[in-house]
């Protein structure tokens, strides 16, 4: 192994060299400078290693042959390790990226920018606090002097700023060390945290105070980060970069050196309150932000906030040394990724960023892993870390902490998706951006490292991911890589590996209908198979469709097949941002995605706040959830359900999902409504029930939660029922439709009976097979004329007599008569109202069943009946695909009238196994009995053919001889002036009187209250960061400001200098250590265990 | 009075000259001359902490640090505490670098902008 020491003393010697070597030229400087960095990295990394398999051990480094503590050790663990290999990589990066933008190339930028390793290397290194200082001031001046030779000329008064509060941090630093020196007598950092308690004095006590201030400076803590985030406004990207992955981290690091002098509970607060304040509030400021760069300055405060916050945490043990990496790696990663990118594109405005790199797919790939990966979502590291360390959290008594913790994540999805909205690809033709490899490479190498490890993780056996999931998956990112092909090719492919995926998935045995994941995952087979297959007829309009649908069923798979709440999570998740990029392909996808993914987000948390209650209670397994208790189960099932009923759109959080469903490519709407909206379902009966059947009889108060939840699915039907008939916009019109339809199955399932459940299940078959088959349709409709508007449309009967045929057995099975298959779902659903003894309830949803008559009235008739619109007259019927996709689900729909006991029952069975009680007392494929009722679905069906045959034949027979048939404008006009064509359409103003009649009920009351309240968010934003004025000497004020304010309030001296170790609240407590691990005090500073990097215990 | 408490006073007098020198000149030349000011006053309360009166400086020559040769043995109780001495030297030097780059940063903000008021380098805020 390389000495340690080498990674200080080579780039060091290195950087006083490099100006002689430069003599030989530029070139020979360049090289000297890579060979120096791949040394240090290499080094690093070795080390890393190496500590990580354990086949060395963490090493002390002793200097001039005086052993610590009058010596000055280093040391190199796990952490250093981890933390130079980043620098190292940074350094390359950073190194390939500045070349071609730097004015006039100077050796002097390379030599700084070796200096910085070596002062990185050093703090990350020495165990000395004096020695700290000193690599501490290395690194700044080398910072300051790399921006200062910067092009930039906004980086000078930034630089300036933060120089001169730097300043005062490092008066404060040595201030502090003066103080606790004089106390302590030694400046080694493990012997001064093992002697301070038995010496303490309100100096080393106003000491603990400048050195706490000094590193909230350093690391852009809350209210001091005002210069720091100048810094980002104006400094050269590529150096915030590289003092993102070098100095950020070190200067963390040596924090967390220092930290056991910070003993006790009142600085645990103060140090977990700042770091807190500064992730929520910087998130909050960053919402207002337009400045791309200013916005990434606020986010890395908030980011570096939540590590700092961690700290004391992982110094108790409740978050492990791992969970802190990952987080760590994945700021470094992500963080320097994006502002490379917003070197590349250089616009200082958000709006500038429409279509940015839209003519280089991979860096567009690239710039949204780079989002995701901060926003913390799967695969990427930062997900990862954050589950581990929540669920530290959650078994600690530092669990109210994680309230603030996921709602300052939720602003950064806020912002971060803000900006991938604007930078959607616009109507204009992009500029096209020539990007040299040098400015790619970096972001390509960032992403790629945070890819590869977080794959590695989701590859944890105890996560559960099927190796079928993983088929799917894999496809979808070969599709994706391979998205040059074209589209039909990729199409063609993606449908030939969704149907060996399905065939694979049947022959494993995963469809089968008597399990809850079966049953699901053969919803997501049917509707993946049938709309790949329609899709070969309707191109799709962006290249990563295919790639994306795949990823998106392979999550899918994921989230039905896993048993591990952590595998369930990260399925949820990937599932989320997937659904969110097809959305986003649409038209005008960027708005409509955007509201999608925040509420998807919202609800993602609102679900991860219920699997931490539950991991508080002691659950790991999706299985292990039936064991919670009392109040515990309680809230993990209220927030779960909380979380589910956004995500299926419920009335009160359903704006996002009209949006979405019209907006998203005609040919994946039918999944989203289809499939994606059964998945929250899903999780309704296998997660949310594991733990409400023990445990959620107990009421909340006299209050039964399920009742609830029964109310918010009735109104859900009858309100998104209303709101249908009003639309103009026929795939609004089916969205608002698909709401209510999963507002009956909401309710089903919030009965908690085996009838009730069997209809939510049976209803979810249903409603995949007719509102696909009307999406599907309607898609084909759309892509023939060109407009999704009602009132455009008419008399296509006869151009698309397939289309119309398919319209009408989907609103006849939509609507719930006999004979089509709709029926026997609303059947039980009443009759399972009705043994719950839910009356009004059940009234209700019988009330929004009959609404619906009007709008599938509406659609057929605008559509299909009518005048036929002269510019439609060569209308040709849909793509055959289309077709042959519409007469499958014909079939599947046929099949379920005529026999729904097929499907039913498997469902008995697999309800049975919940409540104990099967649903019917008689069941065969064709004939079903309940308590209730009795229902012969064959005899029905026969019954309505003869009616029917019968019915047509006298239509046939008595039809007049001669009819003529007229056109729209073969009308009489008795000397008017004939009104324009289109305002005769019969379509025109459907239902006006009706709108009338029902407008005081129809005022878009939810939309009001979400609009104020973003609006009263951003507003608490705008008048937060006003704080931050600009000028250089208020900043210092307020850092004055802090450390009076601590000193006098906070921690007040001890009454008299000699009194020890007071157990009061202001005085110092010695850390007692949660839990049985003995606190290594000694030559070296206490240290946590190492933990396995990125594994699922 | 003890001498140490004159040497701390001083020190935390100069302190304070700087530190209102830093708050209320605007000058930015002259915030970088406080906060030079702030950095001595803290190197004297270095000294001081490390002084120990009628001691003398921690230099080694035959008569104070081997004051028995033949045995060789370090009389330290005749020195004040190296450390802080080596420290406030140490400090010196970046200290002197940090104006330096400080100073730097003032020539070209005067370049720019042909002021040294910092009240108009306040274009980066919120």
């Amino acid at each position: 192994m390389v000495d340690p020491i080498l990674l200080i003393a080579v780039p060091l010697g290195i950087a006083f060299l490099l100006p002689l070597v430069d003599r030989l030229g530029r070139a020979a400087s360049r090289w000297v400078h890579f060979l120096t960095l791949v040394f240090y990295t290499g080094a690093a990394a070795s080390w890393a290693l190496a500590l990580h398999k354990g086949t060395v051990a963490a090493k002390d480094i002793i200097t001039a042959s005086w052993p610590p503590p009058v010596g000055i050790n280093l040391h190199m663990g796990l952490a250093e390790a981890v933390i130079l290999s980043l620098a190292g990589i940074t350094g390359i990066c950073a190194a390939l990226y500045l070349v071609p933008r730097e004015e006039k190339p100077s050796i002097r930028s390379i030599v700084l920018q070796v200096l910085l390793l070596a002062g990185t290397a050093g703090l990350t290194l020495t165990r000395d606090i004096f020695n700290m200082f000193v690599f501490l001031e290395i690194t700044s001046i080398s910072t300051f002097a790399i921006v200062l030779l910067g092009k930039e000329k906004k980086a000078l008064e930034a630089g300036f700023k933060y120089m001169i509060l730097g300043g005062i941090a490092s008066v404060l630093l040595l201030l502090g060390i003066a103080f606790l020196y004089k106390t302590t007598g030694t400046l080694n950092m493990a012997d001064m945290a093992a002697k301070l308690p038995a010496l303490f004095t309100g100096g080393a006590a106003a000491a603990l105070v400048f050195l706490f201030v000094c590193m909230v400076i350093e690391l852009k803590g809350f209210p001091l980060n005002g210069p720091a985030i100048d810094l980002y406004e104006g400094v050269e990207p590529g150096v915030m970069a590289l003092i993102v992955g070098t100095t950020l981290n070190a200067v963390l690091f040596a924090f967390w050196k220092i930290l056991p002098l910070f003993g006790g509970a009142a600085w645990e607060g103060v140090i977990m309150t700042s770091g807190m304040a500064t992730f929520v509030l910087g998130n909050l400021f960053a919402t207002r932000q337009k400045k791309v760069r200013r916005m990434l300055g606020y986010s890395s405060s908030a980011q570096v906030g939540l590590l700092v916050f961690m700290l004391p945490l992982l110094r108790n043990h409740v978050v492990t040394l791992a969970a802190l990496g990952l987080l760590l790696l994945n700021h470094t990663l992500a963080k320097a990724s994006l502002l490379w990118f917003t070197g590349i594109h250089e616009e200082e405005e958000i709006g500038g960023w429409r279509g940015a790199f839209a003519n280089n797919p991979l860096l567009r790939i690239l710039f949204g892993a780079s989002v995701l990966a901060i926003a913390g979502l799967p695969p990427f590291p930062g997900f990862w870390g954050k589950w581990y360390a929540l669920a530290g959290m959650a078994r600690s008594p530092y669990a109210w902490w994680i309230l603030p913790l996921l709602l300052g994540s939720l602003l950064e999805f806020v912002y971060y998706f803000r900006w991938l909205k604007e930078s959607a690809r616009g109507v204009e033709p992009a500029r096209s951006e020539v990007v040299p490899f040098s400015l790619s490479a970096p972001p390509a190498i960032f992403t790629a490292i945070g890819l590869v490890l977080g794959i590695r993780a989701l590859y944890g056996p105890a996560l559960g991911v099927s190796s079928q999931a993983w088929l799917w998956m894999w496809a979808g990112g070969i599709l994706l890589a391979a998205a040059f092909l074209p589209e039909r090719v990729q199409a063609g492919l993606s449908f030939l590996a969704v149907l060996l995926g399905s065939i694979l998935l049947y022959s494993s045995g995963a469809l089968a209908l008597h399990t809850l994941s079966g049953f699901f995952t053969s919803l997501v087979v049917i509707g993946a198979l049938v709309f790949s297959l329609a899709r070969l007829g309707i191109p799709a309009l962006h290249r990563n469709y295919h790639g994306l649908f795949l990823l998106l069923a392979g999550s899918l798979l994921i989230v039905l097949k896993t048993d591990s709440l952590l595998g369930f999570f990260a399925g949820w998740e990937l599932m989320t941002w997937t659904s969110y990029f097809l959305v986003r392909q649409g038209k005008k996808g960027p708005a409509a995605s955007y509201l999608y993914i925040l509420f998807s987000g919202a609800a993602g948390f609102l679900v991860l706040g219920g699997l931490m209650t539950a991991v508080a209670g002691g659950a790991v397994t999706i299985s292990g959830l039936g064991a919670l208790r009392g109040n515990t189960a309680l809230w993990a099932w209220i927030l779960l359900a909380a979380g589910l009923a956004v995500k299926v759109g419920s009335w009160g959080a359903h704006i996002w999902a009209p949006e979405s469903y019209s907006e998203a490519p005609d040919v994946f709407t039918p999944f989203l409504s289809g499939v994606i909206s059964k998945i929250p379902v899903f999780a309704f009966l296998a997660v949310a029930a594991k733990i409400a059947l023990p445990g959620v009889t107990t009421t909340l108060g006299t209050l039964d939660p399920a009742w609830v939840l029964g109310w918010i699915g009735g109104l859900t039907a009858f309100g998104m029922t209303l709101l249908a008939v009003f639309q103009d916009d026929m795939k609004k019109l089916l969205a608002y439709s698909s709401l209510g339809q999963v507002g009956y199955i909401v309710l089903g399932f919030a009965m908690m009976s085996s009838l009730g459940w069997t209809a939510a299940l049976y209803h979810s078959l249903n409603h995949l097979l007719f509102k696909g088959l009307l999406f599907v349709t309607i898609a084909g409709v759309i892509y023939r004329t060109g407009t999704r508007s009602l009132s455009d449309l008419g008399g296509l009967i006869t151009r698309m007599p397939f289309s119309f045929f398919a319209v009408l057995i989907g609103i006849i099975t939509l609507s719930g008569v006999p004979p089509l298959s709709g029926f026997a779902g609303k059947w039980l659903l009443y009759q399972a109202g009705i043994q719950k003894g839910w009356y009004l309830l059940t009234a209700l949803a019988m009330f929004a069943s009959i609404l619906a008559f009007p709008y599938l009235f509406k659609l057929i008739h605008s559509i299909f009946l009518g005048q036929l619109k002269r510019e439609h007259r060569e209308i040709r019927e849909a793509p055959k695909a289309v077709v042959l996709s519409q007469w499958i689900l014909i079939a599947g729909i046929m099949l379920l009238s005529v026999a729904p006991g097929t499907v039913l029952v498997p469902i008995q069975e697999a309800v049975k196994a919940f409540f104990g009680k099967a649903a019917f007392t008689t069941a065969t494929a064709t004939e079903l009995a309940t308590d209730l009722g009795y229902f012969h679905a064959m005899g029905v069906m026969s019954m309505v053919v003869v009616l029917a045959v019968i019915v047509l034949a006298g239509i046939l027979f008595f039809l007049p001889k001669h009819t003529t048939k007229v056109k729209q404008l073969d009308i009489v006009y008795s000397g008017e002036v004939p009104p324009p064509p289109e305002e005769i359409q019969y379509a025109q103003n459907f239902f006006r009187p009706f709108e009338r009649a029902y407008s005081p009920v129809l005022l878009p009351r939810v939309k009001a209250f979400w609009k104020s309240f973003s609006e009263s968010v951003l507003s608490l934003a705008e008048a937060g960061r006003r704080l931050y004025t600009g000028d250089g000497q208020t900043y210092i004020l307020y850092a004055l400001g802090v450390v009076l304010f601590l000193v006098l309030f906070i921690f007040p001296a001890p009454a008299s200098s000699s009194s020890k170790a007071p157990g009061g609240k202001t005085g110092y407590i010695v850390p007692v250590p949660r839990k049985a691990r003995p606190a290594e005090v000694g030559v070296q500073a206490p240290r946590p265990g190492i933990l396995p990097g990125g594994k699922a215990k | 009075m003890d001498i140490t408490m004159v040497y701390i006073g001083t020190a935390l007098a100069l302190v304070l000259v700087g530190l209102g020198g830093v708050l209320l000149k605007r000058n930015i030349l002259k915030m970088v001359l406080a906060l030079d000011i702030v950095e001595t006053g803290v190197n004297l309360l270095l000294i001081g902490i490390g002084y120990t009166p009628g001691r003398e400086a921690p230099i080694v020559d035959k008569t104070s640090f081997f004051a028995d040769r033949a045995k060789e043995t370090v009389n330290a109780a005749n020195l004040v505490d190296p450390v802080p001495q080596a420290l406030v030297l140490t400090a010196i030097v970046i200290g002197l670098g940090t104006t330096a780059l400080m100073l730097s940063y003032v020539i070209r903000l005067y370049a720019q902008k042909k002021t040294l008021d910092i009240r108009e380098f306040g274009r980066l805020k919120w």
